[in-house]
């Protein structure tokens, strides 16, 4: 019935069934072994009923296209090519059907055809950050203040960056501190006593006598109601806080208060505080409106408000023509508010946002640790991050840098000369193990424990956050370090660590992770240069399985830029993506990233191409209503941690 | 509207719950409250069994771990055998451990709401604030991580946000409003454009407008409440229990802080502030240094994973070091039991409170307790649980429940939202309320 009815509707619908229906009859004879073969060996322990480990296969297998759970599937692919699964005391499947199995799941999984699908996914309404209000409010209300210092922090989940909506909650305990803060902020803005000051991007207009003062109230309010909504106001809204400005005074207060009243209202509107877009009702995917668009552009590149130029295109309706996009983006990149891509979108990307609230010292034993040098250690990273873009540097540059951004405290840290003062500068390094990102003290503190350096988990860093390529997570059985290898203290930690990767279930994981991370062992737990750990000299030698042997940071940045350069160049091109729409990214973004990475390539990976490709990508400027809002349930993998 | 005025702070309704030294006594019982103080990491193995039960299940002696709890063993429920069954882990553990569900990370989910929420959902409409949801500031990694900061949850996707600041914790519950810029008009008119923008957005996005707008009519409320409560009596509060204003910030020492959070959800308790509160003793993974402690060195978490001395563990820092696993497992029940001498002030407090009929602490239902079993194994069976308080004259208190087989937490949870009047029959996985509460199990 269903299917009939859909037939008719529209003629996309029956293009896209015949499209499935060739791609079953293609993959047909390898969808019945597959699935069979998942019921006989899988299906026991891992079907809906049972979930053991809390993996439900029965489920994962009727979300079609199953690229949908594309990491469960990963880790399954993983476990039965190295014999993990199914567990040796159950039922094994032959080595032809395993085989089958796998070539079914290369077939459904690795080789999927992403071109049957177009889904631009939908951007969910949030509040804003923290960041992003504190941003909005600077850039709105032309004031520099600190209100977000008692707000309750902003918490992270999955998606590793806090602009994404399924972190972003708005509980009575913030919406109190909003609204103080708030207050704080329209008392800044519009002062009592005095006329506000010339350049306020609010008070475009002052009554000099009390006959003008319906008509600058109307300009005022209008302005920025417009500027706080993002998107022109309704006659209604309008009407609404001219009320609140003309009740104000009918009572009796000042022009001032009453602007301040009218102000306040706007602020605590959800039409500012949350960052919504208006739906469509349709089953289609439609393009979003110009002031979206805008808003769009400028949270992403500034995390914050758009400003007048943008406001002038959309109301122009020009700001999607893609040439026009295209020098907008430009022209943001050049201005400085576009330093939260570094202080921001790559502090949370490469974890260097957490300095300081994971390190935190005694001052007694470690005088030299002070909050000023780990706020001197993120800027550096941030800033490298964010003069990457604005000086349209190739990729490889995050990696091989000879220059870097330093204070004095900072360069005394690298021994770096000729340092005067708290300002932070551009320098050029002397010692070449310092260049790129595997010198800056800021990651290789994040990936360190305190006192101590964790290969393993610098490894992992750079496989999992910065290549996009995490090692599967650890076969259910294994243990951390033996105790009898523990128990032998003669072995180096190295060594130790040798014994338990040789444990073959183990070594396909580990003979990835630890050279990477070994190699930078010369740098301590906070990254300082050292030639012995505990008085033994450092082994940065390490070797990976294509064979590559290579040695310390000079050899790690090699390796990088030689073999893992695509890697790379798709994972930034991801977390990019995942960043300017703010949410995880799905298997229907996968064309989109694609066709960034390809332009990104082409132009020998040049940092502000990538951004113009996010820009005019297809998800940036469409969405589509989401069949209900619990359309994920089919994620099945649970996070025990 | 939410600014403070005046230094000199009263807490004006209070004349109502005088003790009953002061005030006539009332001739009906106070109402029931519930309380949920949360520590990570769990315990190390036989440190949660007493030395001497009698054989109907009476505490007798404690042990040298918990000595600080025997002034309080007559009010107090030792678990054994209670578990968590859907919920494990320093992350989804923390996070479902009030919900009884399973966590997922990936759709930031707790599995249902949490029971001190829908507790707070039943009686909260009647108190200045629905209910308490505080934390003490994290430290170290995992500071931010939403599941092992989040025990209480709205609904299974909504955690609560909580509060670190004993001030503004302090001023939510007993400062006055006073008129900022945005007035009732204002509330009137964003009320009026969420309503608007709800048409305007789709319909997976109608949730998110109504956590605005139940965000927002909660401020109204709490103004509301601290309207009608102004021009009150300020009445002799100050024999009742001594608690100023607290500073400006987050104490410095530790235990100042933690009793301090104590005393606010005590004073919350006492007034009638909020019926039911919670609060999160450290987060889920906490590598808080206890060095302050004597005898003790490394952090909390490396501690807990007390049968490895290779000074290897995750959050081992390299520096300390110990001999033998009984040195370590010593230095980590030194960290239980410097929580449970918090504890046990906070009982002392509210056993030292007459409401006419019994204590404060016999008309609470208190839970205090980890989401990890043994910290080393990282289990979710045998939590280490301590059901403290009279319920209203509904427990029986001072025993050791010594369940034989795995007991899930859930019919604790159960038997508290029945108690506080909340008409349920089913929570979690389970349809029926701990009976060990009142009997001998």
């Amino acid at each position: 019935m269903g299917l009939i009815r859909g037939i008719n509707r529209s003629r996309g619908t029956w293009l896209a069934l015949c499209l499935i229906f060739v791609g079953l009859a293609k993959g047909l004879a390898a969808e019945v072994d597959g699935v069979a073969l998942m019921e006989s060996y899988c299906l026991d322990c891992h079907d809906g009923e049972t979930q053991k480990g809390e993996v439900n296969l029965e489920a994962a297998l009727e979300a079609k296209p199953l690229v949908k759970n594309l990491d469960l599937w990963k880790t399954v692919i993983s476990r039965v090519e190295n014999g993990d699964m199914p567990p040796k005391k159950k039922d094994q499947p032959s080595s032809r059907e395993k085989k089958a199995l796998l070539e079914w799941l290369d077939h459904e999984v690795v080789q999927f055809d992403y071109s049957t699908v177009e889904d631009p996914g939908y951007e969910p309404v949030r509040r804003l950050t923290h960041i992003e209000f504190s941003n909005t409010i600077r850039d709105l209300l032309g004031l520099d203040m600190n209100l977000v210092a008692d707000f309750p922090i902003d918490l992270s989940g999955k998606s590793g960056f806090d602009n994404s909506a399924n972190t972003l909650f708005l509980q009575p305990i913030l919406m109190e501190r909003y609204l103080g803060a708030i207050d704080k902020a329209v008392e800044a803005a519009a002062p009592l006593k005095v006329a506000p000051n010339k350049k306020s991007p609010v008070f475009v207009a002052w009554p000099s006598d009390e006959g003008e003062e319906p008509e600058a109230a109307r300009k005022i309010i209008n302005r920025f109601l417009l500027r706080a909504f993002r998107r022109p106001p309704t006659k209604h809204e309008e009407g609404e806080v001219r009320t609140i400005y003309d009740r104000s005074r009918e009572k009796g207060e000042s022009f001032a208060m009453g602007m301040r009243r009218a102000l306040g209202a706007a602020l605590v509107s959800p039409a500012f505080l949350l960052k919504s877009e208006q739906a469509k009702d349709t089953d289609e995917s439609y393009r979003v409106d110009e002031y979206e668009l805008a808003s769009r552009l400028s949270y992403f590149l500034w995390a914050s408000m758009p400003d007048d130029e943008l406001f002038r295109l959309a109301a122009e309706k020009r700001l999607a023509k893609p040439d026009v996009l295209a020098r907008q983006v430009t022209r943001m990149l050049a201005d400085p508010k576009s330093d939260t891509l570094g202080s921001v979108f790559a502090a949370q990307w490469l974890g260097f946002d957490a300095l300081g609230v994971r390190v935190r010292l005694d001052p007694i034993d470690n005088p030299w640790c002070t909050d000023t040098l780990m706020a001197a250690m993120k800027k550096e990273s941030a800033m490298g991050f964010a003069s990457l873009i604005r000086d349209n540097k190739p990729l490889t540059e995050l990696i091989q840098s000879k220059t870097t951004y330093v204070n004095e405290e900072l360069a005394k840290f690298y021994k770096l000369k000729g340092v005067k003062g708290d300002e932070m500068r551009l320098v050029a390094h002397t010692d070449k193990r310092r260049y790129g990102l595997f010198g800056q003290a800021s990651v290789l503190a994040v990936t360190s424990s305190p006192y101590r350096t964790s290969p393993i988990r610098r490894g992992e860093w750079i496989l999992d956050s910065l290549l996009g390529t995490p090692p599967p997570p650890p076969p259910p059985d294994a243990g951390e370090l033996d105790e009898d290898i523990e128990d032998n203290r003669k072995l180096t930690f190295r060594q130790k660590l040798e014994m338990h990767s040789k444990d073959p279930r183990c070594y396909s994981c580990h003979r990835e992770m630890d050279p990477l991370g070994f190699s930078l062992e010369n740098y301590d737990w906070f990254g300082r240069w050292r030639t012995k750990s505990r008085g033994r000299s450092i082994d940065s030698k390490g070797r990976l399985p294509s064979g590559t042997e290579f040695e310390g940071p000079i050899g790690l940045r090699e390796v990088i830029v030689d073999e893992k350069l695509d890697d790379l160049a798709r994972q930034v091109t991801r977390k990019m993506l995942s960043y300017a729409l703010g949410r995880q990214l799905e298997y229907y973004d996968e064309p989109a990233v694609r066709k960034i990475l390809s332009a990104f390539k082409k132009d020998g990976h040049r940092m502000q191409t990538l951004l113009r490709e996010v820009c005019a990508s297809y998800p940036f400027h469409f969405r589509k209503n989401p069949v209900n809002a619990d359309s994920e349930k089919n994620k099945t993998v649970a996070d025990n941690g | 509207m939410l600014r403070a005025v005046g230094a000199a702070v009263t807490l004006p309704w209070l004349e109502a719950m005088q003790p009953l030294s002061v005030l006539a006594v009332t001739p009906k019982r106070p109402k029931l409250r519930a309380g949920y103080l949360y520590f990570p990491n769990g315990v190390a193995k036989g440190s949660w069994e007493p030395d001497k039960v009698e054989r109907d299940g009476r505490l007798r002696r404690l042990n040298k771990w918990m000595k600080e709890l025997e002034p309080y063993k007559k009010d107090i429920l030792i678990g054994h055998n209670i578990w968590t069954p859907r919920g494990n882990g320093h992350g989804a553990g923390t996070a479902t451990w009030l919900t009884g569900g399973s966590y997922s990370g990936s759709r930031v989910s707790a599995g249902g709401a949490s029971v001190d929420q829908i507790i707070a959902r039943h009686v909260g409409r009647d108190t200045m604030l629905p209910s308490l949801e505080m934390s003490m500031r994290g430290e170290g990694y995992f500071s931010n991580s939403l599941p092992r900061n989040s025990i209480s949850w709205v609904n299974s996707k909504l955690p609560s946000t909580r509060d670190i600041n004993p001030r503004t914790i302090y001023d939510r519950m007993f400062r006055k409003a006073s008129e900022g810029v945005t007035d009732k008009g204002v509330i009137d008119l964003v009320n009026d454009q969420a309503k608007s923008l709800k048409r305007r957005v789709g319909q997976a996005d109608q949730r998110k407008i109504d956590e605005y707008l139940e965000a927002l009519r909660a401020v109204e409320k709490r103004m509301e409440f601290a309207e009608k409560q102004t021009g009150k009596s300020e009445l002799g509060q100050a024999e009742a229990i001594e608690f100023k204003r607290p500073p400006v910030g987050i104490p410095e020492d530790h235990e100042t802080y933690m009793r301090t959070m104590m005393d606010l959800m005590v004073l919350g308790f006492w007034s009638g502030a909020t019926r039911v509160g919670s609060l999160m003793l450290d987060h889920g993974q906490s590598n808080r240094y206890f060095d302050f402690i004597d005898g003790v060195r490394g952090t909390w978490h490396a501690l807990s994973h007390y049968r490895d001395i290779s000074g290897k563990t995750e959050d081992d820092d390299g520096i300390n070091s110990w001999k033998t696993v009984s040195q370590k497992r010593d230095m980590y029940n030194a960290v239980t039991a410097w929580h449970h001498r918090q504890f046990a002030y906070m009982l002392g407090k509210m056993k030292s409170i007459d409401e006419g009929n019994g204590s404060l602490l016999d008309n609470t239902m208190l839970l205090y307790g980890s989401s990890l079993g043994d910290g080393h194994a990282h289990g979710e069976e045998n939590l280490p649980v301590i059901f403290a308080g009279g319920g209203g004259g509904t427990v029986r208190s001072g025993r050791y429940l010594k369940y034989r087989r795995n007991y899930s937490l859930s019919k604790y949870h159960l038997a508290t939202m029945q108690r506080m009047g909340v008409p349920v029959e089913e929570f979690a996985e389970v349809d029926s309320p701990m009976s060990g509460l009142t009997k001998h199990v």
